[in-house]
């Protein structure tokens, strides 16, 4: 499994990066921590004729909290949102989802803009982009742009970006004291993708109802999906184990799986009413 | 291209492709060949090595983005006259059979230890979870590291570490 | 400690633990040799198929690519993988080629040969060829496989390579006058013995002396020897394979595979030393893999729960072809399926079927271990059924059931011969 033949370049700024992509005109690749790209090199299931290395761009490497939210730049690696003690308040959920990714050594190198290029539907980074509204800050040949994460996944392995365009930096929005929140994950061993997870969060207004209901899933389609319907299970009401039970079953019924070696469309739609449920249970508690 | 880094402390250069992983690069044109190639797609840990201080997945890195980087392999940990603690601790838990999965397990230990010399069973299995092994069933790995752990606590000497003393 | 004797009863550390510690263990891998090349090798990505036509001018033409071998390079009969294990008659027709000459098999069988400066461009080179394969109905499963309407060897007409029957005393007139009688079936999934080392060859051919060198090999070195130097037309005396440090074999490495002829070929093809190594996608589909099976089987029993009788059939995958260990699977199964218990009356048929997937013959302990377990499992499914009587199943003792197996014929004794083998191979397959 030898990796297939490409040129490298290593450029120092961004519009050089910039400008090495866009001459390939679609046969070259940004790689960043290299954890989901060489892998697919070594199955030659990607052939690009140059990968550019985004390691010298100097500011993709920042964690900022402030009023506005946090923000993570591409280049930030799992392990320094592991290190980052200020953002078991600015931004729990984050932690915790990313607390799921792989393993010890992939987490050492691999990025949150890799991760989001990458666009694996069982990934926990676009399910948290996508939960929690997140903005993708993206430059390329035409300039700098901010796409919603809504309309960041296509599909599988597939996203808005132009060959062209590297992902700077993604900025969540502000994460209110008092807010409730569940992440729950499923695979078989620790590490592996996940088979599915939920992640969940509520505010709740002076009467202890939930407001601002954001529930998302992940390994349950070609990406990450947001639950409306369970929201609207949730909104304006008690969390209870009554609108549990009912958050469950919407959550079973608003998701089509497929059949894959794994696991049967059946299991996870089961799979995921009951992540759903105990993450709302956490956020409860 | 010509890529220059340091490994084990020594300052290497040499002229590769850009698609030769840092794995195929220490095992075959450094020829060190300590780092063992399992899967070639970053499951079995079996390549790991400590790239500025963290342990990653050798197989997952082009030689050519080690510029400038310190590279330690399991030839790094050890000397020709004594065991390490943690290779004494291995060996006396019995914690290899085949030798394949070792090097990765020795490595990463290593990056766990130095940084968590507290690191309690539960982490020592989270850690090791990226390193797979086929013959000892893990336990025997776990209770090694963990043994090991006296060696990296602050208040040894550094030259305990690398197994200077006997 | 005892003092008594310095080795027996003492704690000895290991010397090999020096050099694996150390980084120091010399796997096939770690080996290089001046002039080395690289093989890879084109397999087959379909699963029964004729091969129409094989083009390789465009991968021979890539630089740094030396050759390209296949079947009509090796010469006019292309050597068989052996028999290892009780070679009958009946297993030559579904002997595999070490090269695949007109049809496929398996996804994985290997097609060509590429040699190359590096290890990278002979896998290059491996994408600029060119196979044309007319796919054929591939034989999914062991119902499929009976049918026959699908057949991987088309002159012997069937992909039935054998029959055993594990018999003893007379299970019919028990059956017919047992209290109770329970019928179940079971299954086991495929399994791999996945060492962490792939498998890996270098071999050198000394034109000056007409000798081969071969590192790489493990667990039956003297039979592989023996083997390899018919293929080639050698002495033995001229042939030396040496068993390196080995990353686990678990019975699986060390059989006689397709590339231990294909490699030491290629060496004295190039008159340059060849060097092959597995990798991880290749390891999955081409080293052997454990046999799927699927018994259906009934136990009778008296009230107080001893066990009178098993019968039934238990069915086994033996993959493409008779390999190395050819229908070994079938029989143990068949012989081992009393486990721990005393049964008097057996009668148990172990077909052994043909399908296309990689030859299988993994470790035999496993298949004792699923025969015990099947019976096991029968005496706990009586002892699970309710109210009809308090079963307290027998106290297991350790002795395997003296069972024969003889291919389409029944034998009331076990034969020697059977049970010698059957103890080479336990040894082995606990070598880690």
């Amino acid at each position: 499994m030898k990796l297939p033949p490409f040129d490298y370049a290593c450029p120092t700024t961004l519009p050089e990066a910039v400008q090495l992509l866009a001459a390939r005109d679609g046969d070259a690749k940004a790689i960043a921590g290299g954890q989901s790209l060489v892998p697919m090199l070594a199955f030659r299931l990607a052939q690009p004729t140059l990968l550019v290395d985004l390691r010298k761009l100097a500011d993709l490497r920042g964690i900022k909290i402030s009023e506005k939210g946090v923000t993570l730049g591409a280049m930030v690696r799992w392990r320094d949102i592991e290190d980052d003690e200020r953002l078991d308040t600015a931004h729990p959920l984050l932690k915790a989802a990313i607390a799921h990714v792989a393993h010890y050594q992939v987490r050492n190198r691999g990025t949150v803009g890799g991760s989001l290029a990458h666009a694996d539907p069982a990934a926990e980074m676009p399910g948290i982009a996508l939960t929690c509204d997140a903005k993708i800050a993206v430059v390329g040949k035409s300039g700098a742009h901010v796409i919603q994460a809504a309309d960041f996944f296509q599909g599988a392995l597939t996203t808005a970006l132009t060959p062209d365009e590297i992902i700077v930096e993604i900025r969540l929005p502000p994460w209110p004291v008092g807010r409730r929140w569940g992440f729950e994950e499923f695979a078989r061993r620790r590490g592996d993708f996940a088979m599915a997870a939920a992640a969940v969060f509520y505010d709740q207004d002076e009467n202890g109802k939930a407001r601002n209901a954001h529930v998302g899933v992940i390994g349950v389609a070609d990406r990450p999906l947001r639950l409306p319907a369970v929201e609207g299970v949730l909104n304006g009401r008690a969390i209870d184990a009554a609108i549990i039970a009912k958050a469950e079953a919407a959550a079973s019924a608003a998701v089509d799986p497929q059949d894959d070696i794994h696991a049967s469309a059946a299991y996870r739609r089961a799979l995921v009413g009951t992540l759903v449920e105990r993450a709302l249970k956490r956020a409860a508690a | 291209m010509s890529v220059r880094f340091r490994v084990n402390g020594q300052e290497v250069e040499v002229e590769v492709e850009p698609r030769l992983t840092l794995a195929d690069c220490l095992r075959h044109h450094l020829r060190l060949t300590g780092t063992h190639v399992g899967c070639e797609h970053g499951v079995c840990g079996a390549c790991t090595v400590i790239v500025d201080g963290a342990a990653v997945r050798s197989c997952l890195m082009l030689a050519v983005q080690a510029e400038g980087s310190e590279v330690l392999t399991v030839e790094g940990l050890s000397n020709d006259a004594d065991l390490s603690p943690l290779q004494k601790s291995f060996r006396k838990h019995h914690a290899l059979q085949c030798g394949f999965c070792t090097p990765g397990m020795i490595t990463t230990a290593h990056a766990l230890l130095s940084e968590e010399p507290h690191c309690d069973a539960a982490r020592v299995r989270e850690v090791l979870s990226g390193n797979l092994c086929r013959c000892t069933g893990y336990i025997s790995i776990v209770e090694a590291v963990l043994d090991a752990r006296a060696a990296y606590q602050p208040k040894a000497s550094a030259s305990d570490r690398s197994g200077d003393r006997a | 400690m005892r003092t008594v004797n310095s080795l027996i009863g003492s704690p000895i550390e290991r010397l090999e633990d020096l050099r694996f510690l150390r980084g120091r263990g010399q796997y096939v891998d770690d080996l290089a040799r001046k002039d080395m090349l690289h093989a890879a090798i084109l397999r087959s990505s379909v699963a029964h198929g004729r091969i129409r036509s094989i083009a390789v001018a465009a991968a021979r033409a890539l630089p740094g690519v030396h050759s390209v071998i296949t079947a009509k390079d090796i010469g006019n009969r292309v050597p068989r993988v052996p028999m290892r294990l009780q070679p009958l008659p009946d297993f030559e027709p579904f002997g595999q080629p070490v090269i695949a000459e007109t049809k496929v098999r398996y996804v994985g069988e290997a097609i060509a040969v590429v040699l190359a400066d590096t290890a990278s461009i002979a896998e290059d080179a491996l994408g600029l060829i060119e196979v044309e394969i007319e796919p054929l109905p591939a034989v999914a499963d062991r119902r499929a496989s009976a049918q026959d309407a699908s057949l991987l060897f088309e002159d012997k007409g069937t992909n039935l390579a054998i029959k055993f029957r594990a018999v003893r005393g007379d299970a019919a007139a028990a059956f017919a006058d047992a209290p109770y009688v329970r019928r179940e079936s079971f299954r086991t999934q495929r399994h791999m013995a996945l060492p962490l080392e792939p498998r890996g060859l270098l071999a050198e051919w000394d034109a000056a002396r007409g000798r081969l060198t071969l590192s790489g090999g493990a667990k039956v070195l003297f039979f592989n020897r023996r083997t390899l130097a018919k293929q080639m037309g050698l002495p033995e005396s001229a042939i030396e394979i040496v068993e390196n440090d080995v990353g686990g074999g678990f019975g699986a490495r060390g059989e006689f595979y397709p590339e231990d002829f294909l490699i030491p070929f290629a060496a004295r093809h190039t008159g340059r030393p060849v060097k092959w190594t597995e990798d991880r996608r290749e390891h999955l589909m081409c080293m052997n893999h454990a046999r799927e099976a699927e018994c259906d089987v009934e136990i009778a029993c008296r009230r107080d729960g001893t066990i009178l009788a098993l019968r039934g059939h238990a069915y086994v995958d033996v993959g493409a072809y008779m390999r190395t260990n050819g229908a070994v699977g079938a029989r143990n199964v068949a012989q081992f399926m009393s486990g721990p218990y005393r049964i008097p009356h057996i009668d148990i048929a172990g077909p052994a079927v043909s399908r296309p997937i990689s030859s299988a013959s993994a470790c035999s302990t496993w298949w004792r271990r699923i025969s015990g377990s099947i019976a096991s499992s029968s005496a706990a499914a009586i002892s699970s059924c309710s109210g009809r009587c308090r079963i307290r199943l027998p106290p297991s003792h350790p002795s395997r059931a003296k069972t024969s197996s003889t291919a389409a014929t029944t034998a009331p004794r076990s034969t020697a011969a059977s049970t010698r083998s059957s103890g080479r191979r336990s040894r082995s397959s606990r070598a880690s």
